[in-house]
């Protein structure tokens, strides 16, 4: 035993004594739990500890001023039942709104540490509106039998993203699995990801959220809810809803499997993260943690005291506030650390390079401590490059050679292109091939760009050729909510009702093109979960809070709708067997630029306005060092066009894979060869995937 | 929580009965450590009602060490609440578990 271990004091009947100063939040201990909280405006500090679930706190445990260094009040309590524990603080200090002050020793806070928080273990389980203390912090046990896990080495070039929403992912009864809409549902489907061949899954937020934050009636005797999560109640914690243990609060164990079963089958996790602004909301909002630690430190304010709102959800976050900064780093360090996830996407990540006043800094602190960080050096940094304030820096976000952005110019592009805008060639001849004209390779590497046409903002794939228009009518805003950029294209008919054969057929043909050129693209390519089995939205494209068929996927789709999954799961091996894809290859055969884009002749890109055929020809060597070229015809045009493809060298001849016009028998069981003419007709909007082999 | 040895010739059958929790986790495991032998066991978690995040890690600390010391162990009889526990969190992966203790006895012998 360490003679630092025993109690030195009684307060209230406990026996206590000065805590880990150097820990932050609660931590068990030989014969005890540790309990660190700082607040740098505190006069005195109290921890308050609950039994599960019960009203009244069954302690109340002043910090005595003994218990505090500088501004951080540490305490060990002994002989307490940690895992029927939940805890809070009460913190006293001044009230000034006009200076930013807003301590109420009258509220319960919770530890902006807390490693579990409890009040929303069952997810749409309506809470007690009358408790004081809505979310309560808890102690959770870190050791985990990893079994020699650890984050997975997968290069970044080779990343193949899959964007999902956990609850979503499973909830709907189709889903066929036992544990429906949590951490373990989604670890059943773990076969059916391998199958697809994807290699990281991205979540939507899974800290700790509240999905009754601004909850509605439908108007249909349902609720819309928080159903994407973008607001966070706890950094350190997993939503409990989204375990099927949390209502014992085994959400740590149950999302830990998870990350281990996912990387035993090479699937790296990454979190879709949301630092830009808290659940306190603004003046109005709740008290839960920050406002009544420190308001004034972090969150941004005006010079008299508002919340400046450059995320659109009513506070921002002081990034780039040192104690703010640490909270961060203490935060990914520790996902890193003990969950083992791979990477972080971070939602409106502009804000994270604003300054204490709100500016923009060419060297934001915060950004430069997370590139550099030792336990983060491997894990995926990708930024959402812009925020609600106006902020937008895609190509430009502070990335210190270590940064990825989500590409938004390459959905747009390559979404115009593909829907026959005119105009749109040499852009999407550029998004296809790297993006360089946004991300300069020298300063930005080659896997700065995370190429996407759909993520869970916006439609999905399906609806991006099933809708000219939203329809989000659901979503109580009269349908104002939502994009109005969608560069979406029907096929001619508007939703399904009804849907005639030819545009079901032109739009799997449309669905089968963009997965072609998403899975050939240089960068790192990101995919919205059940876009590959043409999952449906109903046109909605903002259904955040859509906790219901809107937004779960339906598995009858991938019975119905075969050949795409099919597709999705060709062009994603055909990415991972063609190494030029991912820029790893090792070496180009003589004579041949490494990429390279042509017109209906080869060599002659053209670039006027009317053009909508564009051929992009990868040469390099494949994995046995070969020589290897691929060449990706794109004709967006609704007619259709013969195009003359590069000559290769004398030894090899042309054969196509893969012709999107062919509708459900788009890929080839056996590759077709082309005479030595290497003259093909790509159909009206088709795209066509080609190879070369040698004669 | 009691642990009791039903059994202990060829094979050694030892249940529990209670909550295995934060209250009685730790002496559980070490209570039945002790009783591990060199035969092959089974512990009954019929009379279980209650399996907590640090009664887990008995359950799997009690297994690990009876592979470390070569004994086979088979966890059986568990109630599908503590079964669905199991799954959620993965451990049963970890654990040799089945259905009934006659299915233990019956993979034992």
């Amino acid at each position: 035993m360490r003679i630092d271990l025993h109690p030195t004091d009684t307060i209230s009947g406990f026996k206590v004594r000065p805590g880990l100063f150097l820990t932050n939040g609660a931590q068990i201990v030989p014969g005890g739990v540790n309990f660190s909280v700082y607040s740098s405006g505190a006069k005195s500090c109290e921890l308050v500890l609950y039994n599960s679930h019960e009203k009244e706190p069954f302690a109340v445990i002043p910090y005595p001023e003994s218990y505090r260094i500088g501004s951080v009040f540490s305490m060990i309590v002994f002989d307490l039942d940690y895992e029927n524990l939940e805890y809070g603080f009460r913190v006293d200090g001044d009230y000034d709104f006009h200076r930013g002050l807003a301590f109420d020793k009258n509220k319960c806070l919770l530890d902006p540490y807390a490693k579990i928080v409890s009040g929303r273990d069952v997810w749409g389980e309506e809470p007690d509106w009358n408790d004081k203390f809505q979310y309560r912090s808890k102690v959770a046990l870190d050791d985990f039998d990893w079994e020699g896990d650890m984050p997975l080495k997968t290069p970044h070039n080779e990343l193949i993203i899959y964007e999902a929403h956990v609850r979503g992912f499973t909830k709907d009864e189709s889903s066929d699995v036992k544990f429906k809409g949590t951490y373990a549902g989604l670890c059943e489907k773990i076969p059916y990801l391998k199958e697809l061949g994807i290699n990281a899954i991205e979540l939507l937020p899974i800290f700790e959220f509240d999905e009754f934050e601004g909850a509605r009636d439908d108007g249909n005797g349902g609720k819309l809810m928080n159903y994407w999560g973008y607001s966070t109640v706890g950094f350190f914690a997993p939503k409990a809803g989204y375990a099927a243990s949390g209502q014992y609060s085994m959400q740590v164990d149950e999302l830990k499997n998870l990350i281990k079963e996912l990387h035993q089958n090479g699937i790296k996790v990454i979190l879709d993260v949301v630092f830009n602004h808290t659940a306190e909301g603004n003046e109005n909002g709740p008290y839960i943690s920050f406002k009544g630690l420190d308001n004034n430190l972090y969150y941004i304010l005006t010079p008299d005291g508002w919340y400046y709102n450059f995320s659109g959800c009513g506070n921002t976050l002081n990034c780039n506030n040192p104690i703010v900064r640490n909270l961060i780093l203490d935060c990914l360090r520790y996902w890193v650390g003990t969950y083992h996830v791979d990477g972080f996407r971070f939602d409106l990540a502009a804000i994270l390079g604003r300054n204490q006043d709100g500016s923009p800094m060419a060297n934001p602190p915060l950004l430069e401590s997370l590139a550099a960080d030792p336990i983060l050096k491997d894990a995926c940094l990708i930024a959402e490059a812009w925020d609600a304030g106006g902020l937008y820096l895609v190509g430009s976000f502070p990335a210190y050679g270590r940064w990825a952005e989500w590409n938004g110019k390459y959905r747009d592009d390559v979404r115009r292109f593909l829907k026959g805008e005119a105009g749109l060639a040499a852009a999407f001849a550029a998004r296809v091939t790297g993006s360089e004209d946004i991300y300069n390779r020298f300063w930005r590497g080659d896997t700065a760009s995370v190429n996407f046409i759909t993520c869970h903002d916006g439609f999905t794939l399906y609806d991006l050729y099933a809708y000219n228009d939203k329809h989000n009518e659901a979503n109580g805003w009269g349908g104002s909510d939502g994009g109005n950029d969608n560069h979406s294209w029907n096929c001619g008919w508007e939703g399904d009702y009804d849907l005639p054969e030819g545009v079901r057929f032109e739009r799997h043909k449309m669905i089968k093109n963009a997965a072609a050129i998403l899975l050939t693209s240089l960068g790192i390519p990101m995919i919205l979960a059940g876009d590959e089995f043409g999952n449906t939205q109903y046109g909605n494209n903002n259904p955040y809070c859509q906790d219901n068929k809107i937004s779960w996927l339906d598995w009858n789709d991938l019975d119905k709708n075969r050949d795409l999954f099919n597709f999705f799961k060709k062009m994603i091996a055909f990415r991972k067997a063609h190494p030029v894809l991912t820029r790893q290859s090792n070496g180009t055969p003589p004579g041949y630029p490494p990429v390279s884009v042509h017109g209906t002749d080869a060599w002659h890109f053209d670039s006027s306005s009317e053009n909508r055929v564009v051929g992009i020809m990868f040469a390099g060597k494949t994995k046995d060092n070969k020589d290897d070229f691929i060449y990706i015809g794109v004709n967006a045009h609704w007619e259709s066009h013969a195009v003359w493809l590069p000559a290769l060298p004398l030894n090899m001849i042309w054969q196509v894979e893969v012709n999107t016009a062919l509708g459900d028998n788009a890929v080839y069981d056996e590759a077709v060869e082309l005479d030595s003419s290497a003259q093909f007709i790509i159909g009206a909007r088709s795209v066509m995937v080609c190879t070369a082999k040698e004669r | 929580m009691t642990v009791t040895v039903e059994r202990d010739d060829n094979i050694k059958i030892i249940a529990m009965d209670g909550q295995l929790d934060v209250s009685s986790s730790d002496a559980t495991r070490e209570e039945v450590i002790k009783l591990l032998d060199g035969k092959p066991t089974i512990i009954s978690l019929e009379k279980v009602s209650y399996v907590s995040s640090s009664g887990l890690r008995a359950l799997l600390m009690i297994a690990k060490t009876a592979k470390a010391r070569k004994i086979k162990i088979i966890y059986a009889a568990a109630i599908d609440e503590v079964v669905d526990v199991l799954q959620m969190t993965g451990f049963i992966k970890m654990l040799r578990c089945v259905k009934t203790v006659d299915d233990a006895i019956a993979e034992l012998s």
